[in-house]
């Protein structure tokens, strides 16, 4: 692996006593895009709040981008661009307010951004009258657009991204596949990604990181999984889902035998 | 001192999003405009069915001069000017002791010998009040009666003429030194408790429009947190929208007493009254530093309900943060009440009554070393509120409510 954006020894963190992260030592390359997978409540949401020093780990270290996140939680305030699960807008703003909420909270002034700004409402498809209603008024694909937008447009080397085509339609949801494609590819960002849309992890993933009950089962490139879990079928879906532990001949019965 | 510079525009973005979102058409309406509404039904219709109630002070001297000299007469005239600006009270002459006995409101009488007992120095003189209301205002009043009494004799002591009739100005040193505040402050203390009351109570609902627990509802405290480099800035910021929701709301409060009290023709003065300020002993500085240290108190009732919203994890937060804001200044009020100008040892751990002292204080003009300990008190509470609400919004349970 190149050079790391992220590298975690030992991570653990405990919620009284329940285990949350168990001891993972993930690491993510600088410049790649690295989708962290798992199970509903398998310790995703909890790794990413430690990585953006939001969550003090119970034991282990973290280091983003050079910076021991447990030791100093303060330093790696606005370093980091983040797509929280749920749109994390202010829902009485318009999406323009929000937007430069977001610019004005770190440091970035319009005009630098201007160009890039109409890159992404164009390739979003949202128009000037969009973004001047209400962010409540708009429909979730809408919402989810400007949200991602929010993001990105914070111009960070390292991007969190948890669900970024949650709810959209299928052109929306390609275009902002691409956008991710484009910032890593031509801008050499790196990218974490958590989703459980096949074709975004299809498409986008370099390398994965899978948790399953805290623990990370499985790191390295988005092959190696395949390898690792199917084999036979050479299925990216088929093999995430085996990594999970689910049961796929249930799916196969109902589908006929066609996995 | 460039990040310097990038942690104040950090602040400045936050307080422009805060002030944003308490400016919404719906909130504001319901900050802003409620209040008006709200006061000018509450004062403003029945005050056109009623007349202004005023209090009826029953008054009664038999004092047989000594001397030349009547303190007695010197006394009731005194009282009768200086309540004869004040619309709220009416000064009754009556014929003699069982009238003011008899009396269903305040009464004071001064017997036959108050004069001679006073020159001759042979007794302490004594004088009767009648409290028949038992009216939570009404120690304030003889309070009042009590320091002119005293300054009346003093003058009569120390010339030997009957002094002229005159608003008091000083009250004798020879009061207990709780009541050494002055006629200002005597005058200020009973509106000022309650303003500083009705100021919390009435702004403790501004605040959940605009608190963390929207933010954590909202699930926005993750993206607050992640790019906000000083978290203290999210808690500054929020306690100067609060701030700005509370003094505006007061103002439409104010506004809506004045459109009421307009009705009836009271104009400006009516609102004085209303808050029972007299405006013959105060003047405008004393109307400032009354609004400086309410402000003062409001800060510290918005800290307090922020560093309790911040840390109360679930949505009860929301409800839970003003009550004790509001129980601290209730019994503020109902203790200080008691005794306007005294220092009570019960209220001596309530930041409310500091904010109320340090403005007595001030009005008195006595700036003396319990001015320096109520400031140092002040700064530290809203300091260690800052903290409290800071660390609270960064525990791990902090992002979502439950």
């Amino acid at each position: 692996m190149s050079e790391l954006m992220v590298e975690s020894k030992q991570l653990t963190k405990y919620f009284n006593s329940l285990l949350a992260v168990d001891k993972i030592d993930l690491k993510i390359p600088k410049g790649k895009i690295y989708a962290l997978l798992g199970p509903n409540g398998a310790g995703k949401t909890t790794t990413i709040r430690m990585l953006l020093g939001l969550l003090k780990p119970t034991s282990g270290e973290v280091i983003v981008n050079g910076v021991n996140v447990s030791v100093e939680p303060k330093s790696i305030r606005g370093e980091i661009g983040i797509l929280p699960q749920f749109s994390a807008a202010y829902y009485d703003l318009t999406p323009m307010q929000n937007i430069n909420f977001i610019l004005e909270l770190n440091n970035i002034p319009y005009d630098e951004v201007k160009a890039a700004l109409g890159e992404y409402f164009k390739t979003l498809d949202i128009s000037y009258e969009l973004l001047n209603k209400p962010f409540s008024k708009l429909s979730g694909g809408e919402q989810r657009s400007i949200s991602f937008i929010m993001a990105a447009i914070t111009n960070k080397e390292f991007l969190i991204l948890d669900e970024p085509t949650s709810g959209l339609d299928i052109a929306r949801a390609k275009y902002i596949r691409s956008i991710i494609k484009y910032l890593v590819e031509q801008q050499g960002k790196t990218v974490l990604l958590s989703s459980h849309i096949v074709s975004d992890l299809e498409e986008l993933a370099d390398y994965c990181g899978i948790l399953k009950k805290g623990k990370l089962i499985f790191q390295g490139r988005k092959e190696e999984i395949i390898n690792e879990y199917a084999p036979d079928s050479q299925d990216f879906e088929d093999a995430i889902v085996n990594a999970f532990g689910a049961k796929t001949n249930i799916a196969q019965t109902f589908m006929g035998g066609s996995k | 001192m460039k990040k310097e510079k990038e942690k104040s525009k950090q602040l400045r973005a936050l307080l422009k999003k805060d002030l944003r979102l308490l400016f919404r058409k719906r909130v504001a309406i319901f900050v802003f405009g409620g209040p008006f509404i709200m006061m000018f039904l509450l004062i403003g219709l029945p005050s056109l069915f009623s007349s202004q109630q005023t209090m009826v002070l029953l008054i009664c001297s038999d004092d047989q001069l000594y001397s030349g000299v009547n303190i007695g007469n010197a006394v009731v005239d005194n009282i009768t000017n200086y309540f004869s600006v004040d619309p709220s009270i009416e000064v009754q002459p009556v014929l003699n002791f069982s009238a003011v006995k008899g009396t269903e409101n305040f009464g004071i009488y001064i017997p036959s010998n108050f004069s001679f007992l006073i020159i001759s120095e042979t007794d302490t003189p004594s004088y009767f009040e009648v409290d028949a209301t038992q009216s939570l205002f009404s120690e304030s009043i003889f309070n009042t009666i009590y320091a002119i009494t005293h300054n009346v004799i003093a003058t009569v002591l120390a010339n030997r003429t009957l002094p002229v009739i005159q608003t008091i100005e000083e009250p004798p040193t020879s009061l207990p030194e709780e009541q050494l505040l002055g006629p200002k402050a005597a005058a200020i203390a009973m509106p000022l408790s309650y303003m500083i009351f009705l100021l919390i109570a009435l702004n403790s609902g501004s605040y959940s429009n605009i608190g963390f627990a929207r933010e954590k509802r909202m699930r926005t405290m993750e993206v607050l947190l992640s790019y906000t480099k000083k978290h203290n800035q999210l808690v500054i910021s929020k306690t100067i929208t609060a701030l700005v929701a509370s003094l505006g709301s007061t103002l439409s409060y104010v506004l809506g007493i004045v459109a009421a009290t307009s009705l009836t023709g009271g104009g400006s003065e009516g609102i004085f009254a209303i808050f029972g300020l007299n405006m013959q002993l105060l003047n405008v500085w004393d109307i400032i530093v009354v609004v400086i240290f309410g402000v003062l108190a409001l800060l510290i009732s918005t800290l307090i309900t922020m560093a309790i919203d911040s840390n109360i994890t679930r949505e009860a937060s929301e409800r839970l943060s003003p009550l004790l804001s509001i129980g601290l200044a209730m019994f503020f009020y109902f203790v200080a009440m008691t005794n306007p100008l005294g220092a009570s040892t019960s209220l001596v751990i309530n930041p409310f009554y500091w904010c109320y002292r340090l403005a007595l204080l001030a009005i008195s003009g006595k700036f003396n070393f319990e001015i320096l300990i109520y400031l140092a008190l002040i700064i530290a509470i809203i300091g260690l509120l800052i903290f409290f609400a800071t660390r609270g919004i960064q525990k791990e349970k902090s992002l979502y409510l439950e």
